[in-house]
Protein backbone atom coordinates (compact mmCIF):
# COMPACT_ATOMS: atom_id res chain seq x y z
CA UNK A 1 0.00 0.00 0.00
CA UNK A 2 1.88 3.43 -0.70
CA UNK A 3 1.86 6.13 1.72
CA UNK A 4 -1.10 7.89 0.31
CA UNK A 5 -3.69 5.02 1.03
CA UNK A 6 -2.18 4.82 4.40
CA UNK A 7 -2.80 8.30 4.90
CA UNK A 8 -6.56 7.88 3.96
CA UNK A 9 -6.99 4.64 6.34
CA UNK A 10 -5.29 6.50 9.04
CA UNK A 11 -8.56 8.57 8.79
CA UNK A 12 -7.04 11.46 7.01
CA UNK A 13 -8.83 13.54 4.29
CA UNK A 14 -7.56 15.43 1.11
CA UNK A 15 -4.07 13.32 1.25
CA UNK A 16 -1.95 14.46 -1.56
CA UNK A 17 1.42 14.79 -2.70
CA UNK A 18 2.54 18.18 -3.01
CA UNK A 19 5.41 18.55 -5.20
CA UNK A 20 8.90 17.35 -5.17
CA UNK A 21 11.37 19.15 -2.77
CA UNK A 22 15.09 18.54 -5.07
CA UNK A 23 16.41 16.67 -1.91
CA UNK A 24 17.01 13.04 -2.73
CA UNK A 25 18.74 11.19 0.14
CA UNK A 26 19.68 8.26 -3.24
CA UNK A 27 19.14 7.33 -6.64
CA UNK A 28 15.99 5.40 -5.57
CA UNK A 29 14.14 7.66 -3.63
CA UNK A 30 12.78 11.60 -4.14
CA UNK A 31 12.47 14.19 -1.51
CA UNK A 32 8.17 14.13 -1.70
CA UNK A 33 6.20 16.65 0.41
CA UNK A 34 2.75 14.73 1.61
CA UNK A 35 0.06 16.93 3.36
CA UNK A 36 -3.87 15.99 4.42
CA UNK A 37 -6.40 17.32 6.74
CA UNK A 38 -7.97 15.65 9.83
CA UNK A 39 -11.45 15.07 8.10
CA UNK A 40 -14.36 17.32 9.76
CA UNK A 41 -17.34 15.94 8.00
CA UNK A 42 -16.48 12.26 7.56
CA UNK A 43 -17.74 11.19 10.77
CA UNK A 44 -20.32 13.32 11.06
CA UNK A 45 -24.23 12.14 11.58
CA UNK A 46 -26.25 10.57 9.08
CA UNK A 47 -29.71 12.49 7.96
CA UNK A 48 -31.42 9.44 9.53
CA UNK A 49 -29.36 10.04 12.92
CA UNK A 50 -29.46 13.44 12.59
CA UNK A 51 -34.17 13.59 12.71
CA UNK A 52 -34.27 10.64 15.16
CA UNK A 53 -32.43 13.13 17.16
CA UNK A 54 -34.31 16.02 16.59
CA UNK A 55 -37.70 13.65 17.28
CA UNK A 56 -36.21 12.55 20.27
CA UNK A 57 -35.79 16.43 21.14
CA UNK A 58 -39.09 17.19 20.55
CA UNK A 59 -41.03 14.50 22.38
CA UNK A 60 -38.67 15.20 25.30
CA UNK A 61 -39.68 18.99 24.78
CA UNK A 62 -43.24 18.04 24.84
CA UNK A 63 -43.34 15.45 27.37
CA UNK A 64 -45.69 16.22 30.21
CA UNK A 65 -44.37 17.72 33.52
CA UNK A 66 -45.21 20.95 35.64
CA UNK A 67 -47.33 21.67 32.09
CA UNK A 68 -49.22 18.62 30.46
CA UNK A 69 -48.37 18.21 26.94
CA UNK A 70 -51.49 19.69 25.52
CA UNK A 71 -50.50 22.80 27.59
CA UNK A 72 -47.15 23.24 25.53
CA UNK A 73 -48.86 22.47 22.85
CA UNK A 74 -50.76 25.31 23.33
CA UNK A 75 -48.17 27.58 24.57
CA UNK A 76 -46.36 26.93 21.52
CA UNK A 77 -49.41 27.98 19.44
CA UNK A 78 -49.74 31.42 20.44
CA UNK A 79 -45.62 31.94 20.84
CA UNK A 80 -45.70 30.68 17.00
CA UNK A 81 -48.60 33.12 16.45
CA UNK A 82 -46.96 36.23 18.82
CA UNK A 83 -44.16 35.85 16.86
CA UNK A 84 -45.41 36.23 13.11
CA UNK A 85 -44.56 32.04 12.74
CA UNK A 86 -46.68 29.62 11.21
CA UNK A 87 -47.87 27.65 13.47
CA UNK B 1 5.27 -0.42 1.30
CA UNK B 2 3.62 -1.72 4.99
CA UNK B 3 6.25 -4.43 5.42
CA UNK B 4 5.40 -7.07 8.60
CA UNK B 5 8.05 -6.87 10.51
CA UNK B 6 8.88 -9.11 13.73
CA UNK B 7 10.05 -7.13 17.02
CA UNK B 8 13.23 -8.15 16.49
CA UNK B 9 13.46 -6.56 12.95
CA UNK B 10 11.87 -3.56 14.27
CA UNK B 11 14.62 -3.49 17.41
CA UNK B 12 17.15 -4.08 14.82
CA UNK B 13 15.90 -1.28 12.78
CA UNK B 14 15.68 1.22 15.95
CA UNK B 15 19.01 0.63 17.15
CA UNK B 16 20.29 1.08 13.58
CA UNK B 17 18.36 4.64 13.67
CA UNK B 18 19.85 5.22 16.98
CA UNK B 19 23.30 3.97 15.88
CA UNK B 20 23.27 6.36 12.70
CA UNK B 21 21.76 9.62 14.27
CA UNK B 22 24.60 9.21 17.63
CA UNK B 23 26.52 10.82 14.95
CA UNK B 24 24.24 13.08 13.33
CA UNK B 25 23.69 14.85 16.23
CA UNK B 26 27.20 16.07 16.43
CA UNK B 27 26.79 17.45 13.35
CA UNK B 28 25.13 16.03 9.78
CA UNK B 29 27.85 17.95 7.66
CA UNK B 30 29.11 14.68 4.84
CA UNK B 31 26.90 12.61 6.31
CA UNK B 32 23.52 13.48 3.51
CA UNK B 33 23.88 13.12 0.11
CA UNK B 34 21.47 16.53 -0.52
CA UNK B 35 22.94 20.21 1.77
CA UNK B 36 22.06 20.46 5.55
CA UNK B 37 22.28 22.97 7.66
CA UNK B 38 22.34 26.50 6.20
CA UNK B 39 22.75 25.83 2.67
CA UNK B 40 19.91 23.37 3.11
CA UNK B 41 17.31 25.60 4.68
CA UNK B 42 18.11 28.02 1.83
CA UNK B 43 17.87 25.79 -1.02
CA UNK B 44 14.69 24.84 0.07
CA UNK B 45 13.35 28.54 0.93
CA UNK B 46 12.88 28.48 4.57
CA UNK B 47 11.63 32.35 5.51
CA UNK B 48 15.10 34.14 5.69
CA UNK B 49 13.16 36.64 8.10
CA UNK B 50 12.97 33.51 10.91
CA UNK B 51 16.52 31.99 9.80
CA UNK B 52 17.57 35.37 10.95
CA UNK B 53 16.16 34.86 14.11
CA UNK B 54 17.67 32.01 15.01
CA UNK B 55 21.70 30.90 16.44
CA UNK B 56 23.40 29.60 13.31
CA UNK B 57 24.34 26.66 15.70
CA UNK B 58 20.69 25.89 15.25
CA UNK B 59 21.18 26.06 11.71
CA UNK B 60 23.63 24.05 11.38
CA UNK B 61 22.22 20.73 13.10
CA UNK B 62 19.16 20.81 9.87
CA UNK B 63 19.47 17.71 7.92
CA UNK B 64 16.12 17.71 6.65
CA UNK B 65 14.75 16.66 3.16
CA UNK B 66 12.12 19.22 2.73
CA UNK B 67 10.74 22.25 3.98
CA UNK B 68 7.02 20.97 5.68
CA UNK B 69 6.29 25.15 5.76
CA UNK B 70 6.18 25.55 2.36
CA UNK B 71 2.75 23.85 2.49
CA UNK B 72 1.03 26.81 4.40
CA UNK B 73 2.34 28.65 7.44
CA UNK B 74 1.52 28.16 10.53
CA UNK B 75 -0.97 30.01 12.76
CA UNK B 76 -0.53 31.72 16.07
CA UNK B 77 -1.69 30.05 18.79
CA UNK B 78 -1.15 26.67 17.10
CA UNK B 79 -0.54 23.40 19.43
CA UNK B 80 2.28 21.55 17.65
CA UNK B 81 3.55 18.14 17.08
CA UNK B 82 6.98 17.49 15.38
CA UNK B 83 7.27 13.73 14.80
CA UNK B 84 11.19 13.14 14.65
CA UNK B 85 12.38 16.72 15.74
CA UNK B 86 16.28 15.82 15.25
CA UNK B 87 18.49 19.07 16.28
CA UNK B 88 14.91 20.69 16.16
CA UNK B 89 15.15 23.16 13.43
CA UNK B 90 11.39 22.73 12.22
CA UNK B 91 10.46 22.75 16.30
CA UNK B 92 12.09 26.07 16.51
CA UNK B 93 10.77 27.93 13.42
CA UNK B 94 7.25 26.12 14.16
CA UNK B 95 7.55 28.37 17.89
CA UNK B 96 8.56 31.40 15.80
CA UNK B 97 5.10 30.98 13.85
CA UNK B 98 2.92 29.77 16.29
CA UNK B 99 4.69 32.68 18.81
CA UNK B 100 4.02 32.64 22.52
CA UNK B 101 0.78 31.38 22.50
CA UNK B 102 1.49 28.48 20.83
CA UNK B 103 3.33 25.46 21.62
CA UNK B 104 5.79 23.15 20.01
CA UNK B 105 6.82 19.48 21.26
CA UNK B 106 9.34 17.52 19.34
CA UNK B 107 9.68 13.23 19.48
CA UNK B 108 12.36 11.70 18.54
CA UNK B 109 13.75 8.14 18.48
CA UNK B 110 17.58 9.04 19.44
CA UNK B 111 18.76 10.54 22.71
CA UNK B 112 21.51 12.05 21.59
CA UNK B 113 19.01 14.00 18.69
CA UNK B 114 16.94 14.81 21.89
CA UNK B 115 20.16 16.23 23.95
CA UNK B 116 21.06 18.06 20.68
CA UNK B 117 18.02 19.60 20.53
CA UNK B 118 17.63 20.82 24.02
CA UNK B 119 21.36 22.63 23.44
CA UNK B 120 19.56 24.60 20.50
CA UNK B 121 16.43 25.33 22.66
CA UNK B 122 18.30 26.62 25.18
CA UNK B 123 19.89 29.36 22.79
CA UNK B 124 16.67 30.43 21.90
CA UNK B 125 14.42 32.45 24.10
CA UNK B 126 11.24 30.40 23.59
CA UNK B 127 9.17 29.04 26.63
CA UNK B 128 6.81 27.01 25.00
CA UNK B 129 8.81 24.17 23.02
CA UNK B 130 9.85 20.99 24.81
CA UNK B 131 11.77 17.75 23.42
CA UNK B 132 11.09 14.47 24.20
CA UNK B 133 12.53 11.36 23.24
CA UNK B 134 10.10 8.82 21.77
CA UNK B 135 10.41 5.65 20.01
CA UNK B 136 7.75 2.97 19.10
CA UNK B 137 4.44 4.36 17.12
CA UNK B 138 2.11 4.90 20.32
CA UNK B 139 1.76 8.87 21.58
CA UNK B 140 1.02 9.31 24.29
CA UNK B 141 -0.97 12.34 24.09
CA UNK B 142 -4.97 12.90 24.55
CA UNK B 143 -7.39 12.53 20.95
CA UNK B 144 -7.24 16.11 19.50
CA UNK B 145 -4.30 17.68 21.22
CA UNK B 146 -2.82 19.14 17.93
CA UNK B 147 -3.80 21.69 15.29
CA UNK B 148 -0.51 20.91 13.17
CA UNK B 149 1.33 17.35 13.07
CA UNK B 150 4.71 18.36 11.02
CA UNK B 151 7.40 15.62 9.91
CA UNK B 152 10.82 16.01 8.02
CA UNK B 153 12.36 12.84 6.79
CA UNK B 154 11.08 10.84 9.35
CA UNK B 155 7.97 8.61 8.51
CA UNK B 156 10.29 6.88 5.50
CA UNK B 157 11.99 5.18 8.84
CA UNK B 158 9.21 4.32 11.05
CA UNK B 159 8.41 0.59 10.78
CA UNK B 160 4.89 1.12 11.44
CA UNK B 161 3.71 3.94 9.19
CA UNK B 162 0.49 2.62 9.26
CA UNK B 163 -0.09 2.77 13.12
CA UNK B 164 1.81 6.25 13.18
CA UNK B 165 -0.27 7.53 10.50
CA UNK B 166 -3.68 6.33 12.83
CA UNK B 167 -1.68 7.95 15.89
CA UNK B 168 -0.99 11.20 14.30
CA UNK B 169 -4.72 11.11 13.32
CA UNK B 170 -5.96 10.94 16.51
CA UNK B 171 -3.54 13.47 18.46
CA UNK B 172 -4.83 16.00 15.61
CA UNK B 173 -7.38 18.16 16.34
CA UNK B 174 -10.73 17.75 14.25
CA UNK B 175 -9.41 20.42 10.99
CA UNK B 176 -6.28 19.76 11.71
CA UNK B 177 -3.11 19.36 9.36
CA UNK B 178 -1.05 16.72 8.73
CA UNK B 179 2.38 18.30 6.95
CA UNK B 180 5.49 15.89 5.80
CA UNK B 181 8.52 16.25 4.12
CA UNK B 182 9.81 13.13 3.24
CA UNK B 183 11.56 10.40 0.84
CA UNK B 184 9.69 8.09 -1.16
CA UNK B 185 10.72 5.00 -2.97
CA UNK B 186 11.06 5.58 -7.22
CA UNK B 187 12.86 2.15 -7.86
CA UNK B 188 10.62 -0.70 -7.26
CA UNK B 189 11.22 -3.02 -4.14
CA UNK B 190 12.89 -6.19 -5.01
CA UNK B 191 14.73 -7.16 -2.16
CA UNK B 192 14.01 -9.51 0.29
CA UNK B 193 12.61 -8.68 3.89
CA UNK B 194 15.78 -9.35 6.20
CA UNK B 195 18.61 -7.26 2.72
CA UNK B 196 15.20 -4.67 3.24
CA UNK B 197 15.85 -4.29 7.17
CA UNK B 198 20.04 -4.32 6.47
CA UNK B 199 19.65 -1.46 4.11
CA UNK B 200 16.91 0.55 6.07
CA UNK B 201 19.00 3.76 5.20
CA UNK B 202 19.19 4.65 1.93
Amino acid sequence: MDFLALMKEAGFGGAEMAGDTGFNSSAVTKGTMFRAKKGIGEKAMSVEDGLKKYREFFEMAYADGALDRKMKHLVALGASLGAGCEP
Amino acid sequence: MELLLAPEDKKKIESGIREKYAKVAAGPEGLFKYPTGRAGLEALSYDPEILKTLPSSVLDSFCGVGNPFSLGPLNPGDAVLDIGSGGGLDSLVAARMVGPGGKVVGLDLSPEMVTRANENLRQTDFANVVFQEFSGEDLLFEDGSFDVVLSNGVFNLIPGKGRMLQEACRVLKPGGRLLIADQILTGTLTKSTPERIDSWFR
